[in-house]
C-alpha cells in the first residue's frame, strides 16, 4: 500500500483529531478553573475530610467534559457519522470501508481526547498541589496472606505474611471487621512487626473502612510481616487480598499520576464512538449524537472502564500504574442483558405493528 | 494514472461517420435503480435504461424532479449500486476504487467539512482521493483560481460561502483528480450568470481536451449551448436521446439578413413567395440576454 493510500485511510482520524483538539481546548479552559474553585471550596468546607478525596470528585469534571467534547467534535467532524449528513454522499464515495471511516475517526478523536485529558490531568494535579496539598503518589505492593485463612480471631491471634523484599517506607492495613451480634463489642488492638522490628503497637480497629498506615523507622526491604491480635477483643479481623500493602519508598510524579488517571476517560469515549459508528446509517446525526453521549454516560456511571478507580487511586496517593486497574467485561455483559430486557419486549409489541403497516397495499 | 482497458465498438447510426469507432467511456445496459427503506414501499428511480457515451462528449441529462437524473449520476459515480443491469465506466465497474482517480463527481446538495476553509477543504478531499498533501497544494491553488475562489481561499469557511461559491468549490473538488470522466449534478444551480459562464467554459475546455462530461440540469439553455447530446428522462425511463439537431431540428430554414432597409426586405419576402417558400415570421432580431451578458463581461475583462 502506498503512502498516499495510507494517508487517505488516515484522513478521517486526522480530521477528527484536529476537530477534537480545537473544541476540547475550549472545554478544558472552561472546566479547569471551575473544577479548581469547586475542589478548593469543597475541601475547605468539609472539616476533617480528605482534601484529596474531595478533589478527585472534581477531577471528574474536566475528564467528563473533555470526553464529551471529543464525542461531539468527532461526530461533527466526520460527515458519515449519521444518516443524510450534509455532504455525506461526496465523502461516502471517497471512503468505502466497512465503517465508512467512522472507526478511524473515532480513533483519531480518542487520541486527541487522550492528549487533552493527559494535559488536563497534569495541570490539574499541579494546581491541586498548590491549592489542596495532594501528596505525591507511591507504588503499593500487596503482601500475600499466609494460608489457611487470612483472619485473626479468638482462636488465631497471630498471622505471618511474606513480603517480596520491596524497599518500603510504610505498611498499610485495611482489614474487614466481623462482629457476632449478641456479643460485647470490644475493638481489636493490633501489634505489627516488620522483620522483627515492631512498627505498631496496640493499633485499634473497630469498623470497616478504617485504614492504618504505619511508617517504618527507616526504609527497608521487607521480607516478613507479623500481625498479632492483643487484648480481649470480640471482633474478628479479616485480611482479604490487597488489604495488607507495603508502600514503596520512592515517590512518583503527581502530575504524571493524575494525567494517566484522567487519560482513562478516553476509553469510554472510544467505546461510545464505536457504538455510534455501528448505527451511523440508521440514525440521523442528532439522534446518533444523543446515543453516543448517553452511551458514554452509562459507561462512565457503571464503571466499565478503569477511569473512576484510577482517579480515586490517584487522589489517594497511589501510583496508578501499580494498581490492578482493569476493564470489567461482566459489566458490559450485564449492560447488554439490561438493554435487551428493556428493548426486547418493546420490539416484540411494536414490531408486528410496523410489519403490518409496511405490508399493507 | 491507471491504464484503462477501453472498449471500442461500432457507434450507432446517429453518430458521424468520422466517429464510427470511438472510445466509449460510459456504457450502461438495462440499468434499474430501486430504493428500499424500512417501513415504506420500494421506489423505482430508473428502469430499462441504456446509454453509450464516447470520449470527448458533453452529455446533458434532462428531466423533471424525481425522473432519475441524480440516481443515474450516483450509479455512474459508484455512490449507488443499481438493482439490475450492467454499468461500465472506463471499462470498469463504477465502484472500482481505482476510478476515484479518474472520475470526478459533483453531487447535488451542501458540502461536508463546513468548518474548513475552501483551501483546507480541497486538500482534505484530495487526501481522501489518495493525493498526498504536498502534491495537492499546487493543484488546489490552481483550481481555486480557475473557479474564481482565490480571494476567499483561506479567509472564509465552507459554511460561510455563498451558494454560488459553494457550487464552484464543489466543481473544483470534482476536478481535483484531473478526471477523464466528469459527472455533474446541477453544476450551475444557484450560480449567477458569470458563474454559469465560467463553469460552462470549463466544461467545454475539458471536452475539447478529450474528457467526457455528463451534466444533469434543469437549465435548458445552458444544456442547449454546451452539450453535444441530450438524454431526457421521465418517470425513471428514457424519453428521448440524441443530438440537439436530431431532437430540435424542424422542416424550416432560418435566413438571417443584415444591411437591408424595409423596402428591400419586402422584396426579399416577395421573392421567397415567388419561389414557392413561405415567410413564417420577420422581426428585428434581438440578442439574447445571456449573450449580452457574456459580451459585456468580455468587454470588462
Amino acid at each position: 500500500m502506498t503512502r498516499a493510500l495510507v494517508a487517505a485511510r488516515l484522513e478521517p482520524a486526522r480530521a477528527a483529531f484536529a476537530a477534537v483538539l480545537r473544541r476540547g481546548l475550549v472545554a478544558w479552559l472552561l472546566a479547569l478553573p471551575l473544577a479548581l474553585v469547586a475542589a478548593r471550596a469543597g475541601s475547605t468546607a468539609a472539616a476533617g475530610a480528605s482534601a484529596g478525596g474531595l478533589a478527585v470528585l472534581w477531577l471528574h469534571l474536566p475528564g467528563v467534559l473533555l470526553a464529551l467534547a471529543a464525542i461531539v467534535a468527532t461526530v461533527d467532524a466526520w460527515p458519515l457519522f449519521g444518516r443524510d449528513r450534509e455532504g455525506g454522499a461526496l465523502v461516502r464515495r471517497l471512503r468505502r470501508t466497512s465503517l465508512d471511516g467512522c472507526g478511524m475517526a473515532a480513533a483519531g478523536g480518542t487520541v486527541a481526547a487522550a492528549v487533552l485529558l493527559t494535559a488536563a490531568g497534569a495541570s490539574f494535579a499541579v494546581a491541586c498541589r498548590a491549592f489542596l496539598d495532594l501528596e505525591a503518589p507511591h507504588t503499593f505492593v500487596r503482601v500475600a496472606a499466609a494460608p489457611p485463612s487470612p483472619a485473626l480471631d479468638a482462636r488465631r491471634d497471630r498471622m505471618v505474611l511474606r513480603g517480596d523484599g520491596t524497599v518500603a517506607d510504610a505498611v498499610r492495613l485495611n482489614p474487614l471487621v466481623a462482629w457476632a451480634p449478641g456479643t460485647l463489642f470490644v475493638p481489636v488492638e493490633l501489634d505489627v512487626t516488620v522483620d522483627g522490628v515492631r512498627v505498631g503497637r496496640g493499633c485499634r480497629v473497630s469498623g470497616n473502612g478504617e485504614q492504618i498506615v504505619l511508617p517504618l523507622p527507616t526504609p527497608r526491604a521487607v521480607h516478613t510481616l507479623e500481625l498479632a491480635r492483643v487484648g480481649a477483643a470480640t471482633l474478628t479481623l479479616l485480611f482479604p487480598a490487597g488489604s495488607v500493602e507495603l508502600r514503596a519508598e520512592a515517590p512518583r510524579s503527581l502530575a504524571m499520576n493524575m494525567a494517566l488517571a484522567a487519560a482513562c476517560y478516553a476509553s469510554p469515549a472510544l467505546l461510545a464512538l464505536l457504538a455510534a459508528a455501528t448505527l451511523r446509517r440508521v440514525l440521523g446525526s442528532p439522534a446518533l449524537l444523543t446515543f453516543a453521549v448517553a452511551t458514554f454516560a452509562i459507561l462512565a456511571l457503571v464503571e466499565l472502564g478503569p477511569e473512576s478507580p484510577a482517579l480515586t487511586a490517584g487522589a489517594r496517593g497511589r501510583w496508578i500504574l501499580g494498581e490492578p486497574l482493569a476493564w470489567r467485561p461482566t459489566v458490559l455483559a450485564a449492560l447488554a442483558l439490561t438493554a435487551a430486557a428493556a428493548v426486547g419486549p418493546k420490539l416484540a409489541v411494536v414490531g408486528p405493528f410496523r410489519k403490518r403497516r409496511t405490508t399493507r397495499t | 494514472m491507471f491504464a484503462a482497458p477501453h472498449d471500442s465498438i461500432a457507434s450507432s447510426a446517429s453518430l458521424p461517420a468520422a466517429r464510427e469507432r470511438v472510445q466509449l467511456t460510459i456504457e450502461v445496459d438495462d440499468l434499474a435503480v430501486c430504493y428500499r427503506s424500512f417501513g415504506s414501499e420500494p421506489v423505482t428511480a430508473l428502469a430499462d435504461f441504456s446509454l453509450r457515451v464516447p470520449a470527448g462528449e458533453i452529455l446533458g441529462v434532462l428531466g423533471p424532479n424525481g425522473s432519475g437524473k441524480s440516481s443515474l449520476l450516483g450509479v455512474l459515480a459508484g455512490s449507488l449500486v443499481g438493482s439490475q443491469g450492467r454499468v461500465r465506466v472506463l471499462g470498469r465497474n463504477p465502484t472500482d476504487p481505482t476510478l476515484l482517480r479518474e472520475v470526478g463527481f459533483q453531487a447535488e446538495g451542501p458540502l461536508p467539512f463546513r468548518t474548513c476553509t475552501p483551501q483546507a477543504f480541497l486538500v482534505r478531499v484530495a487526501a481522501l482521493c489518495g493525493i498526498p498533501r504536498r502534491r495537492s497544494r499546487a493543484r488546489v491553488e490552481a483550481l481555486l483560481a480557475q473557479v474564481d475562489l482565490g480571494a476567499v481561499a483561506s479567509k472564509r469557511t465552507v459554511a460561510n460561502l455563498s451558494t454560488g461559491m459553494a457550487r464552484r468549490l464543489a466543481l473544483a473538488a470534482a476536478l481535483l483528480v484531473d478526471p477523464r470522466v466528469l459527472l455533474l449534478d446541477e453544476p450551475t444551480s444557484g450560480l449567477d450568470p458569470e458563474g454559469s459562464l465560467l463553469v460552462m467554459d470549463l466544461l467545454r475546455a475539458r471536452a475539447e481536451a478529450g474528457g467526457t462530461v455528463v451534466i444533469a440540469s434543469h437549465h435548458l439553455q445552458e444544456i442547449e449551448q454546451t452539450c453535444t447530446r441530450v438524454v431526457m428522462l421521465a418517470g425513471g425511463r428514457k424519453a428521448a436521446e440524441g443530438t440537439l439537431d436530431q431532437l430540435l431540428g424542424t422542416e424550416e430554414d432560418e435566413l438571417v439578413v443584415a444591411g437591408l432597409d424595409d423596402d428591400r426586405m419586402a422584396r426579399v419576402c416577395t421573392t421567397i413567395a415567388d419561389l414557392g417558400g413561405r415567410v413564417v415570421r420577420t422581426q428585428r432580431r434581438r440578442e439574447h440576454l445571456f449573450a449580452l451578458f457574456r459580451r459585456l463581461r468580455r468587454g470588462a475583462t
